[in-house]
């Protein structure tokens, strides 16, 4: 199979390249450490450390990300197990099997059973993302700007919708995002918007300083509401003397398989959803284990099940979300959002021609997947515990300010622009302010990182065809735009039905 | 939350407007009146588009609060203190980013790095003074030395030469 000698290259190029191994291992590590940390996420690791990729080769930078993005969806299940702090969104559920285990002294169990599911599920996600979106990409090959508007509109109103708790307040983050796009040229006719006079906002908005403050600033805005007091929260409960409850044996190896298989499905169907992300794949995965379990009244208390339902189902979401990435060009999380802004700053384009122009780079992202699978399963199985304890131990009135400086150079670094630092406060308090009003901001940033491709495939067919009536002569285009219209309608009715159902 | 919900909506509302009015007209520039540009097709055509949906969804957010038509949680209460502290933190990023115009990089880096765990609530001196060195100095090295990016450089540069 071609796909496996471009693997096999690919590995070989990572393992030749210093910069590009040294990524790997720095965005595992790195992710690893960040997820554990509650109120750091993979996300806020990846949007620090994508200015430091400006500065390395391609595969180096965008392998790096990728390995934070993978080891920091599972880091997230570490101080959930331990702490009952989920360090991210995805590790909640996680914490609702795995704290108790840790009541009962189990932490070591809980965590190696983490780490175990998380490795199989991303693993196996990874196998579809390698030998099957190929196929995908060959499909949309064929697509042009009708066919091309009606996906992005589909993927826009998708994540609008889905995202957060208000259907409304979703699509608004997702129509703020459109037009924050819109500041710089415009795309058929070059004439400045909304440039205000500054040369700098003529090029448009920098993805950088954008992402920097919208999603780092913003936290570090929350934290700082917050007037962090110490690390008392943090503390982790004391390790049974059984050495057999610290330990993975087989027969319980065993027993979370069917679980880790049934979750690992489900989190690779959600994945490719733009949109849904990792959040909700762990809940459902979870209530269908529960569901399909010989035991469903030990979870809630320790079932290694649960814990291998929540971590197979995240992890499994980690490749399936590049899947809309790289074909469509439609990121399928804030964390392929954020790749996807690695890929624009190294000037390359996502859709389907980058599997024909830029083989060498896809498959060698793969590659470091795969190696930043194993790093992370390693360093987990073994030193998960010590993680934990070394985290309760850092003080976050201290890791905040560094962040906050890490970011000032981070927004700097791309264009050597203190302006692109303006910018980023003044999307920090955006941010800010977005979440104080429960208005999610991942639409935002998705749609900004859409909106060009948007106008440009809605002009271009609204020039080739008879005005608006192209969009309904195109089956394809017609197709998506039902399935917008029909997720509105959808959402829109469960959500009256819930309203209804809490009045009676 | 209702209420804060009914004031986003309003604010939605009142910028669509003002992006119609006034800022699409007099900050997107077009080639000329009265042709393509002028069309649905011009440079202002998807502002304008994204300026009603705005609008539109401004106008449905205030309405479903309006009515109670949403389950609404008790948002937790904005604090003085709490907004004390977020306003002190972006009144400390925005002298931040003026000090480096005047100074250059490694002094308000030092003093802002200072400030922020000020903020945040650091008391020990020590260990301030040694992080901010630490910091100040590690991102110099990463950026400017192994990544060879040009620091940011002020009027009195202490440092210009390094």
């Amino acid at each position: 199979m071609h796909q496996l000698g471009l693997l096999a290259e690919a590995f070989a190029a990572i393992f030749t390249q210093p910069d590009a191994l040294l990524g790997v291992i720095l965005g595992s590590v790195a992710g690893l450490l960040l997820g554990a940390t509650p109120g750091l996420t993979a996300v806020v690791g990846m949007v620090l450390l994508i200015p430091f990729s400006f500065y390395m080769t391609p595969l180096a930078g965008i392998s790096m990300l990728y390995a934070i993005h993978k080891s920091g969806n599972y880091g997230g299940s570490i101080p959930a197990i331990l702490m009952n702090t989920p360090g991210s969104p995805a590790a909640a559920c996680t914490q609702m099997d795995g704290y108790p285990l840790t009541r009962q002294g189990k932490q070591g169990k809980a965590l190696k059973v983490a780490v175990t599911a998380s490795a199989l599920g991303d693993l196996a996600s990874d196998f579809v993302l390698i030998f099957g979106t190929v196929y995908i990409a060959r499909v949309v090959y064929a697509f042009g700007p009708v066919e091309m508007a009606g996906v992005l509109f589909f993927s826009l109103t998708l994540i609008g919708t889905i995202t957060g708790d208000s259907m409304l307040k979703g699509l608004l983050s997702t129509a703020l995002g459109l037009l924050i796009a819109t500041v710089g040229l415009d795309p058929m006719q070059a004439t400045a918007r909304f440039s205000f006079g500054f040369i700098e906002l003529e090029k448009s908005l920098d993805v950088i300083p954008v992402l920097v403050g919208v999603f780092v600033v913003s936290e570090v805005l929350i934290q700082a509401e917050k007037q962090i007091s110490g690390n008392a929260d943090m503390q982790i409960a004391p390790r049974s003397d059984n050495p057999a409850d610290s330990r993975l044996s087989g027969p319980e190896f065993k027993s979370i398989l069917p679980a880790t298989g049934l979750s690992y499905l489900i989190g690779q169907l959600i994945g490719v959803l733009p949109g849904l992300g990792g959040a909700v794949a762990p809940w459902i995965a979870y209530g269908q284990v529960k569901n399909f379990s010989r035991h469903p009244e030990k979870f809630g208390k320790g079932a290694l099940e649960g814990i291998a339902a929540a971590e197979a189902s995240n992890n499994a979401v980690c490749g399936a979300n590049l899947m809309p990435m790289l074909t469509l060009g439609v990121p399928g999380s804030t964390d392929a959002a954020i790749i996807m802004g690695a890929f624009l700053i190294h000037g390359l384009e996502l859709g389907p021609r980058i599997f024909n122009e830029q083989a060498p780079l896809v498959y060698g992202i793969f590659a470091a997947g795969l190696i930043a699978i194993g790093i992370y399963f390693f360093i987990g199985f073994y030193l998960a515990e010590k993680i934990g304890r070394f985290i309760t131990n850092f003080p976050r009135r201290i890791i905040y300010p560094i962040i906050m400086i890490t970011c000032f150079i981070g927004a700097y670094a791309p264009n050597t622009s203190l302006f692109d630092v303006g910018v980023m406060i003044v999307f920090g308090l955006v941010g800010y302010l977005m979440r104080k009003s429960k208005v999610p901001v991942a639409p935002m940033i998705i749609a900004f990182l859409l909106a060009y491709k948007f106008e440009l495939a809605l002009r271009q067919a609204l020039v080739l065809g008879d005005g608006p009536l192209v969009f309904f002569k195109h089956p394809i285009c017609f197709a998506f735009i039902l399935l917008a219209v029909g997720t509105i309608v959808f959402t829109a009715w469960r959500n009256a039905r819930g309203k209804i159902r809490a009045a009676g | 939350m209702r209420y804060r919900d009914i004031k986003l909506g309003i604010i939605m509302m009142a910028f669509s407007l003002f992006l119609f009015i006034w800022l699409i007209p007099t900050k997107v520039e077009i080639f000329a009146l009265g042709t393509f540009a002028e069309a649905s097709l011009g440079p202002r055509s998807f502002p304008y588009m994204v300026a009603g949906v705005i609008g539109a969804i401004g106008m449905l957010i205030a309405i479903n609060a309006y009515r109670k038509a949403g389950i609404y949680t008790e948002a937790p209460p904005l604090t003085m203190h709490g907004n004390i502290r977020v306003l002190s933190v972006i009144v400390a990023s925005v002298l931040y980013l003026w000090l480096i115009t005047l100074f250059g990089y490694m002094v308000p880096t030092f003093a802002a790095t200072i400030g922020f765990m000020l903020l945040f609530g650091e008391r020990r001196w020590w260990l301030m003074l040694t992080i901010a060195a630490v910091t100040a100095v590690g991102l110099y090295v990463i950026f400017g030395k192994v990544f060879h990016m040009l620091m940011p450089h002020g009027m009195i540069d202490l440092f210009y030469d390094l």
